[in-house]
């Protein structure tokens, strides 16, 4: 095994036995005293703006700048290998001891897909992305490393990537493997973001920052669709409340659409509503829900549409009952609404929430999200099965709306 | 949830291998809660001690660092009445190559020189400064009251 090893540990540039092995950005490790790479084909990291991936979601990646080794560093697994391998005699434990130079760090087992930083110490592609997560500095020496978005796809250790494979080729398809595996949940399938309310066929935004998250939609990026569940944050439960509302238990499936990367590794992500479900079950991943849903629809007939009159308190004589006479009250009070305001609020609302819809299903959730009340009480749409019942209940917002006088002074917030 | 790898690993070489003067050894229940006690260094007023702590790991751990805590009382500066330990890995220098093992032996080292000038416990940090021989003299009173296991 010495051997095959020793004649892996070669310059990139000189062809000769690495002298002070410096790793370059291009994964390539040449001496320390002729720092460039010979590839022909070599590139240094580099990203297109825009890509489309294979699920369709479009991808903007952030900019990143080229970042020079620190001087008088050297590669330290390699310094640390090259070393190993000059020992005379050679130690009895030789596979054990290049085995413990060959761990990252950060996970403490075989590196897989080995990344060198700047200040040359090497940790798995994976560990070295979430460490980035949490903070902008190498685990091993605390130095700032140069921003998460140089490290997205950066180009692998070439020679250690070479003398794991060759030295431990069990061990490292076995370390594949268990990477592979510990993305996902064993039980639990839909990763789920607790933040605000979404309804189906409506855009939403979102500014991911928080650690878990960051990984959670990174995670959901490499699956062939692109999908996770939104719910409203679990609510403390008050003295007065022995279970938690029902509709906490209910959210939206979002569906990426685009992501904007940020240097930080932030990003903004615009997601589609595309379903509801009932949270059946769940667990944690890495510090974000994950669950089993049940899909949840409209039922298929009218007549099965009165599930709203179990949520719903008696009925006021002089609110309409049918579901054509419900979008038309809710109509009227946007045409109220539009005539009786000053003209940015009518366009504001065109221009955040778009023509309000003619299907009464559709227009139901584009009802709601325009109204302005808090989103707890919208949430109780997502358990409605029904245009009917969810129209009926947005109604009674309207009129007490209309009741406390806010439409009519134009004090809304759209 | 199956257990994380890394955690698997450190837990074992713990047990394998402990560092002189400290024990930390899992709950059957909750692999991420550990029982540990840390021997008080020679030298040191807490000598002759063997002080109780809890450890935990929490879900984002090795991200975030594990969540410590002295059980048994001790009149040290930079641990309060509760427990809660002042140390900077425990806190913003976390960084996750650091270990299980690497806490713990801070935290010893931590018992061999206390540090006034970052207290915790105000009052014990102000009895250090203030009258050094006294407030060790208290240290080593608690740690035979306390930390001792009179058979």
């Amino acid at each position: 095994m010495l051997a095959s090893v020793q004649r892996l540990l070669a310059c990139n540039n000189c062809q000769r036995q690495l002298q002070r092995p410096l790793t370059l950005d291009c994964g390539h490790t040449v001496c320390a005293h002729h720092p460039h790479c010979s590839s022909p084909s070599c590139h240094p990291p580099q990203l297109s703006a825009r890509n489309v991936l294979a699920s369709g979601v479009a991808y903007y990646s952030a900019s990143i700048t080229s970042s020079a080794p620190a001087p008088h560093v050297t590669d330290v697994v390699l310094t640390n290998i090259i070393d190993l391998c000059a020992r005379r005699p050679q130690p009895p434990d030789f596979a054990h001891r290049l085995l413990s130079e060959l761990a990252c760090h950060v996970c403490i087992h075989l590196v897989v897909d080995p990344v060198t930083t700047p200040c040359q110490h090497t940790f798995c592609a994976d560990c070295l992305e979430r460490s980035l997560d949490y903070h902008v500095r190498c685990p091993v020496c605390r130095q700032t490393l140069p921003g998460f978005a140089y490290f997205a796809n950066h180009p692998r250790n070439v020679i250690i990537q070479s003398i794991s494979t060759l030295a431990f080729p069990d061990l490292h398809t076995e370390r594949q493997l268990a990477i592979a595996a510990a993305q996902h949940h064993p039980i639990y399938d839909t990763p789920i973001f607790r933040c605000n309310i979404a309804f189906p066929g409506l855009p939403t935004f979102l500014h991911i920052f928080e650690p878990r998250y960051r990984l959670m939609i990174r995670r959901c990026l490499t699956m062939p669709l692109p999908r996770f569940g939104m719910m409203m944050p679990s609510q403390p439960l008050s003295g007065t409340q022995s279970q938690p509302e029902e509709s906490a238990e209910y959210g939206t499936i979002l569906e990426i659409r685009s992501v904007q990367m940020f240097p930080d590794g932030r990003s903004m992500v615009e997601a589609m509503g595309v379903s509801r479900f009932r949270l059946v079950d769940c667990g944690v991943l890495d510090g974000y829900q994950v669950g089993c849903i049940e899909t949840i629809d409209d039922f298929q007939s009218e007549d099965a549409s009165d599930d709203g009159l179990k949520v719903s308190p008696p009925i006021i004589s002089h609110l309409p009952t049918s579901t054509p006479a419900l979008v038309d009250f809710c109509q009227n009070f946007l045409h109220t609404l539009r005539t009786s305001t000053a003209p940015w609020v009518a366009q504001k609302l065109d221009s955040t929430h778009g023509a309000p819809p003619d299907d009464p299903t559709a227009f139901s959730w584009w009802m709601a999200s325009v109204l302005p009340i808090p989103e707890r009480e919208k949430a109780r749409l997502l358990p409605l099965r029904s245009a009917h019942a969810r129209l009926g209940l947005i109604v009674r917002w309207i009129e007490a709306l209309s009741n406390s006088g806010a439409a009519d002074t134009g004090c809304i917030v759209v | 949830m199956s257990l994380p790898k890394r955690i698997v690993k450190e837990t074992e070489r713990l047990v394998a291998d402990p560092a002189p003067g400290i024990t930390a050894s899992p709950h059957d229940d909750n692999m991420r809660y550990f029982d540990v006690t840390i021997s008080g260094p020679g030298g040191s007023p807490f000598e002759g001690g063997v002080f109780k702590l809890e450890l935990f790991l929490p879900e984002e751990y090795p991200m975030s660092p594990p969540k410590v805590r002295f059980l048994t009382k001790i009149y040290h500066p930079n641990i309060d009445k509760l427990g809660r330990i002042c140390l900077d890995i425990l806190k913003d220098k976390w960084s996750p190559a650091l270990q299980i093992r690497t806490v713990l032996l801070s935290i010893q080292a931590l018992l061999s020189s206390p540090n006034p000038d970052d207290p915790l416990a105000a009052d014990v940090a102000k009895h250090y400064k203030e009258d050094l021989k006294g407030a060790t003299q208290v240290s080593k009173d608690w740690t035979n009251k306390y930390a001792v296991e009179t058979a």
